[in-house]
């Protein structure tokens, strides 16, 4: 079963060759169709270019290395022992590409994901950064994200207050809070 | 490490219909390294001063759109998401339009019950304050009164566009218990939602303790268009189930301890895996399920399946992934029947490449009659035991157990190893059996506070099924203990099969 399938990967590969995704720092990254059907932004494109000379995508708002990850991930995905993966190992398979990373690369590389159009590497993104963001303090994500916060502190305990059962520690699996 | 912005542009991103920002690189500030969160808060506080004096728009989160935001926070659970909401006005009620799975645990993960009027009370809290779709909606306590507010809260879920629906009104309980809380007939779900209502969100639906009668169910199912999993457990008024086109996602199905069941047909073609735990029932699959290949048994129906086995052969000739759980102590008459194994006439499984096997055996029990079933499937590639320690697999005496040639099995994996001499003879057996095993895998996981307890019974029960008294022999008290067994196992084995130990 595994060698016709790569078989017919490598058929594929000689009838169309692959496409050229240039970044905002000039880096030319190639993309075989298969792989970019996964990301409905050059789907789109190519259906609007029709001309099929011009092989090389502007996609002049994302820099070179992270179209490099984000192409090997999609690429990682077309794979077809990929999809056999259970759902343990795909969660390690994240957790290992992620890790290390900080949570601001990640909402680069999320938002990146977006705008492709790749929707599952978005959504993996996205729980990459709510498992970071679980278990820290609302302080630390205040600082890391930069956001003001404008609330009085009796507001803001009226606010707890209202709220409090969401802090209670009544269950087991409930995370830290505080850093 | 950079922070880069997207920018404008004319094919917007589908999860916003806003532009947003441009990208801009701030070059050589390195703001996370590991480094610097060790030093102290003030030298961080100072660098975000820096920035903030250069330039202003150096915001990250604060330009992303709503949407977005709430994509983010819709992977954090119920009270993770609501503690988010102190962190500035703009995320006060953001909460409220996350698409989260609202799950409401009821029972403590010990099983004790939490407060039923402050559980309905919290619940109803959410319900009213939330006001957008939810991912899913998830609902488990011991509901041990007819009520009510279940109607209301599955209305809500159902136009809340939950995706997965799960009602588990009896966690922790045995599902055969009598749940008392049945969802309203069809006369009322129609004029609740319409007769052309289309839940077609609806992903996964799981009902546990829920009683539902037919004709709701199949009308839940004809409108549930995109619905892959489907679980229903313990409803005591689904007497028959009839799954028909179009119902194209449709991949997974358990049903279990529906005690009026007489039948199921499962007419769809993308059937993935069935699981069904009860009473002997008519099962009846189309005529060729391509895609089934994980098949679950458990209950008096798995007991038939090999008593019977000419009554299950529509469906278990392509299986290729079949797991048996054989009826354990809750079963009046233990599987005893000896005819069977000596019958000529047993079926041969030719699809069938894993099996897995969840037998509850009494220790020191012999695994002979495995072998039979391991003949069954010539193109068996893989074989798993698992054993529960209460009571009785057949026994067979190694005079009796099968000799035979099988060239395919490679995998064979015992869960609950506990170095009794009778694994032993039945690994050795199998090495004999099945010259091409290349993986023995012995898993030492076993409750031994239980095998321990059940020693004092042990004895008596091994009289009641043979007569005659047990042989002493020594197995293994302890996890340790039982890999230290493993180990001198596998000293015995052939070089070419490997061990892994667990």
């Amino acid at each position: 079963m595994a060698t016709s399938s790569s078989n017919t990967n490598k058929a594929d590969h000689s009838k169309n060759p692959p496409l050229t995704l240039r970044s905002s720092d000039g880096k030319e990254l190639k993309i075989f169709r298969i792989v970019a059907q996964q990301s409905s932004t050059i789907m789109n494109l190519l259906d609007l270019e029709e001309e099929s000379n011009t092989d090389v995508i502007p996609v002049s708002e994302v820099d070179g290395s992270t179209l490099e990850k984000l192409i090997e991930l999609m690429n990682n995905h077309t794979e077809k022992s990929f999809n056999y993966l259970g759902v343990k190992e795909r969660k390690k398979f994240y957790n290992d590409f992620f890790a290390n990373w900080k949570i601001l690369d990640v909402l680069n590389f999320g938002l990146v994901a977006n705008y492709l159009g790749v929707q599952v590497i978005f959504d993996e993104a996205c729980q990459k950064m709510a498992d970071m963001i679980k278990s820290k303090s609302v302080e630390w994500v205040r600082k890391v994200f930069e956001i003001k916060n404008d609330f009085t502190p009796e507001e803001e305990e009226d606010l707890k207050k209202e709220n409090k059962w969401a802090y209670e520690r009544g269950d087991l699996d409930d995370g830290d809070d505080a850093i | 490490m950079v922070i880069c912005f997207l920018s404008q542009s004319g094919v917007s991103p589908m999860n916003s219909t806003m532009p947003y920002r441009k990208y801009r690189k701030l070059e050589g500030v390195d703001l996370f390294s590991e480094k610097r969160q060790d030093e102290s808060c003030t030298v961080l506080e100072d660098l975000w001063a820096e920035i903030l004096t250069q330039d202003e728009s150096c915001t990250v989160l604060e330009d992303l759109p709503d949407e977005i935001l709430t994509q983010i926070l819709s992977h954090l659970n119920l009270k993770e998401l609501v503690r988010t909401s102190v962190v500035s006005s703009r995320w006060r009620d953001l909460w409220k339009f996350t698409p989260v799975v609202l799950e409401f645990d009821g029972c403590y993960t010990d099983g004790a019950n939490k407060d039923r009027k402050k559980f309905k009370a919290w619940v109803n809290h959410i319900l009213n304050l939330h006001q957008a779709h939810v991912d899913g909606f998830i609902v488990r306590f011991y509901l041990d009164w007819p009520a009510g507010f279940m109607d209301k809260w599955i209305n809500r879920a159902l136009k809340k566009e939950a995706r997965n629906i799960e009602i588990n009104l009896l966690p922790m309980s045995n599902p055969a218990h009598r749940g008392y809380y049945a969802l309203p007939s069809l006369q009322k779900s129609l004029h609740s939602y319409g007769a052309k209502s289309a839940f077609c969100f609806l992903t996964s639906l799981k009902l546990v303790g829920v009683g539902i009668h037919d004709d709701t169910l199949h009308y839940f199912l004809a409108s549930s268009t995109s619905l892959e999993c489907l679980t229903i457990c313990g409803s005591r008024f689904t007497r028959s189930l009839r799954i028909v086109d179009p119902l194209p996602k449709l991949k997974h199905i358990e049903i279990s301890h529906c005690n009026k069941m007489k039948s199921v047909e499962i007419l769809v073609e993308s059937i993935v895996s069935f699981t069904y735990d009860g009473a002997m029932i008519n099962l009846f699959f189309n005529k060729t399920p391509k895609n089934l290949s994980a098949l679950t048994l458990a209950g008096k129906f798995c007991q038939s399946f090999f008593l019977h086995a000419y009554k299950h052969l529509s469906y278990s000739f392509q299986l290729e992934r079949l797991n048996l759980d054989f009826p354990n102590k809750h079963v009046k008459r233990p599987l005893r029947s000896l005819a069977f194994y000596k019958s000529p006439y047993l079926p041969q499984y030719l699809n069938l490449k894993c099996m897995e096997i969840t037998a509850s055996s009494i220790v020191g029990r012999n695994l002979l009659f495995c072998t039979k079933l391991i003949e069954m499937c010539p193109l068996l590639y893989k074989f798993r035991i698992k054993t529960e320690r209460s009571i009785f697999i057949p026994d067979l005496s190694a005079a009796e157990a099968s000799v035979f040639h099988h060239e395919n099995l490679k995998l064979f994996e015992l869960v609950g190893y506990l170095g009794c001499p009778s694994e032993e003879e039945f690994i050795t057996l199998l090495l004999k059996i099945a010259p091409s095993l290349m993986t023995v895998t012995l898993d030492t996981e076993n409750d031994f506070n239980e095998l321990a307890w059940q020693c004092h019974f042990i004895e008596k029960k091994f009289d009641w099924v043979n007569g005659s008294k047990l042989p002493e022999f020594a197995y293994a008290k302890s996890r340790i203990e039982a890999k230290e067994f493993a180990e001198r196992l596998q000293s015995k084995l052939p070089q070419k099969t490997q061990m892994v130990i667990l």
